[in-house]
């Protein structure tokens, strides 16, 4: 169908003659003082493992947990100088990749999420399809909400907001974790000695 | 199709205890999730945003969907517009054909269901494979989604591990990290080389041009970012003014659906990828009406707000007893007794109002505040006006009339029921309504002689 078509028809009828008149909407009640302990508590509600401290302290856990496995990671500055000493695979073979190394765009401390944004050093598949993902999280990125973060949308291409594990309870409705996306999800908080959002 | 049918499948569903455990293993599991997910006061709250949300985005529909046209293609999204069903499905084919696809991997959505894509691609000797897991397990059986949120929830994890091991040619264990481990990597290769990635979308922001889904496995994400070629088809009522109103929308979506706060993922897609990123080069929007247009303006113009959350679905004590796929509708449920009346034409559709009890629960549960309850009644006086009505109600009311138009009759019939009842038989059509519940005693004195004592009616003549 034309799309002058497609939209006459929506334009030739009454929309909203029978719904109530707009009503403003309640306003949402303020966020709680300390937000980095909300972001904290609700990514591990979430199912992420949180770890947080300086950057050489988060760069010793991600060591550990990484060892002789093999990387994912995008380009940005902090994501290098965390994983320098670890394996890397090619951006292009993802699926070759044991752990992903990424770092959020964001977070959200109501919901524990992670923001992403495609950018060409920060590919999307580092936080989707290796099995393991590791999240540097600088603490001067956390904001409350969705809504708070998206008020001035960032640049970049499409966006991923991530909380938690891949999961499933389409089985009987037994909860199923790393159905698709990654099944571990470790959470670098990095205290970037910017304060908090 | 015939109301009959309707009653039928009924019947067998109504009749099939393996089902009725099933589907209340589910729907009471997301019920009691998402009553404890939010306090009652911040419910309310998210509850009012959302509504004026959507309100908002029915009441702007036109100006909202030029707006998405302009900000998506400003992005290098190609946006399509389809009228119909077979005009969407006409779309994705030919987008596909163009590509050379023949792998496709889909993942969940109502919209592809209602257009019944996957068998036109089909028939056009392309192999779309569903890659959420509930479909995945549906498509295998090939069955149809019996729940909005949770496709295969009437489904018992023998079946399912019956499906996997025949696919597999091997025996796959009934465990469910067994079942999933499967899946998953069967259909990790199919993302790996698929040419095509087809989803439908929760949302479409007007004012950024993009496309927003909800999910929790990952594999929307999977198939918005590995194939070269992403193609969304979505219906138009999904549009939204903003992120901001999207957001509103999005507090409260997983919560009435699972008991989330957030689901594990929110795909935002803005776009092709640009040089140097990875993810599809592609990124086509098929944005379809389908019926949305002619319920836009009327009576129930307020169902266009539905953000499908399943949560009417969850309560409905008729959903509980029949399961979804008893409506013979891709919607079922309350939003499907709705919501497929007003875009199907046949009689069947119209008869989908009368599969409720009218209690009223699933418009208390809605998060948007659609008031399912009066459409449904609203339905049902429509139906009825068109002729939709069951052949049973009309033998029963015709014996009815029958039986009491002559007063003679009518006493004798009367007098007859009253000793029925005081022998405790019953009706015996009725016993398994009647096995669990108490009649009150049948009184001694009768309204007519107490009327008559009173003078408030004449003495019988």
């Amino acid at each position: 169908m034309r799309r002058e078509e497609f939209l006459g028809r929506l334009r030739s009828r009454p929309a909203g003659s029978h719904l109530p008149s707009e009503q403003t909407a309640p306003d949402l009640p303020s966020p709680p003082g300390d937000i980095l302990s909300a972001f904290r508590e609700m990514a591990a509600k979430a199912g992420c493992r949180v770890a947080l401290g300086s950057f050489p302290e988060l760069r010793r856990t991600l060591m550990e947990e990484v060892g002789q496995g093999s990387v994912l990671r995008g380009g940005e500055e902090p994501v290098l100088a965390l994983s320098a000493d670890l394996a890397a695979v090619p951006v292009e073979e993802p699926f070759a990749a044991d752990w992903g190394v990424a770092l959020a765009d964001g977070a959200l401390a109501r919901t524990g999420s992670m923001c992403f944004v495609r950018r060409p050093a920060s590919p999307l598949t580092a936080t989707l399809v290796p099995p393991r993902i590791a999240v540097l999280v600088p603490t001067s990125r956390i904001v409350w909400d969705l809504a708070d973060y998206l008020v001035d949308p960032p640049e970049g291409g499409s966006l991923a907001i991530v909380s938690g594990p891949s999961r499933s309870a389409d089985i009987e409705n037994d909860l199923s974790i790393g159905v698709h996306g990654p099944g571990d999800v470790l959470v670098l908080v990095w205290d970037d000695g910017d304060g908090v959002g | 199709m015939e109301a009959q049918e309707l009653a039928g499948r009924v019947a067998a569903a109504v009749a099939n205890r393996g089902l009725h455990e099933a589907v209340a293993r589910s729907v009471d599991r997301h019920s009691y999730a998402a009553l404890a997910a939010l306090s009652p006061e911040l419910r309310t709250l998210y509850k009012a945003r959302a509504r004026a949300a959507r309100l908002r985005s029915v009441r702007d529909l036109a100006d909202l969907a030029e707006q998405f046209i302009a900000e998506a293609e400003r992005h290098g999204i190609v946006v399509h517009t389809a009228a119909d069903a077979a005009e969407a499905v006409a779309i994705v084919a030919e987008i596909a054909k163009r590509h050379g696809a023949r792998r496709i991997v889909k993942s969940k959505s109502m919209a592809t269901e209602e257009v019944e894509l996957n068998r036109h691609l089909a028939a056009e000797g392309m192999q779309v494979l569903e890659t959420d897991l509930g479909e995945y397990i549906v498509q295998l059986a090939g069955q149809k989604p019996s729940h909005i949120v949770a496709p295969c929830l009437h489904m018992a994890r023998d079946e399912i591990a019956g499906l996997f091991s025949r696919e597999a040619g091997r025996e796959i264990a009934k465990d469910t990290p067994s079942l999933t481990a499967f899946a998953r990597e069967r259909l990790r290769e199919e993302f790996r080389q698929a040419d095509l990635g087809i989803s439908g979308g929760n949302f479409l922001v007007a004012s950024e041009g993009a496309v927003v889904l909800v999910t929790n496995e990952g594999n929307g994400r999977m198939c918005t970012t590995l194939p070269k070629v992403h193609v969304a088809l979505v219906g138009v009522e999904k549009l939204v003014r903003s992120f901001q109103d999207m957001a509103d929308a999005l507090r409260i979506l997983p919560v009435a659906a699972t008991g989330q706060l957030i689901t594990s993922y929110v795909s935002i897609v803005r776009g092709p990828a640009k040089e140097g990123e990875e993810g599809p080069r592609e990124v086509h929007v098929v944005l379809m009406d389908a019926g949305r247009s002619e319920i836009l303006g009327g009576p129930y113009e307020e169902v266009l707000a539905c953000i499908r959350c399943g949560a009417c679905l969850d309560i409905c004590p008729v959903y509980r007893q029949t399961g979804g796929h008893a409506y013979g509708s891709v919607y079922s449920g309350p939003i499907g007794a709705v919501l497929t009346p007003l875009l199907r034409p046949d009689r069947e559709a119209q008869a989908l109002p009368f599969l409720s009890s009218l209690c009223g629960a699933c418009s208390d549960v809605c998060p948007v505040g659609i008031h399912l309850h009066e459409h449904l009644v609203a339905l049902r006086a429509r139906a009825v006006a068109r002729g939709v009505t069951f052949a049973s109600e009309h033998t029963a009311f015709r014996a009815l009339r029958r039986a009491w138009t002559p007063p003679r009759r009518y006493r004798l019939v009367r007098g007859l029921m009253r000793g029925a009842l005081r022998l405790g038989g019953g009706v015996p059509q009725l016993r398994a309504w009647t096995a669990g519940r108490r009649l009150p005693p049948v009184a001694t004195g009768r309204v007519g002689e107490l009327l008559r004592r009173e003078g408030l009616i004449e003495e019988r003549r």
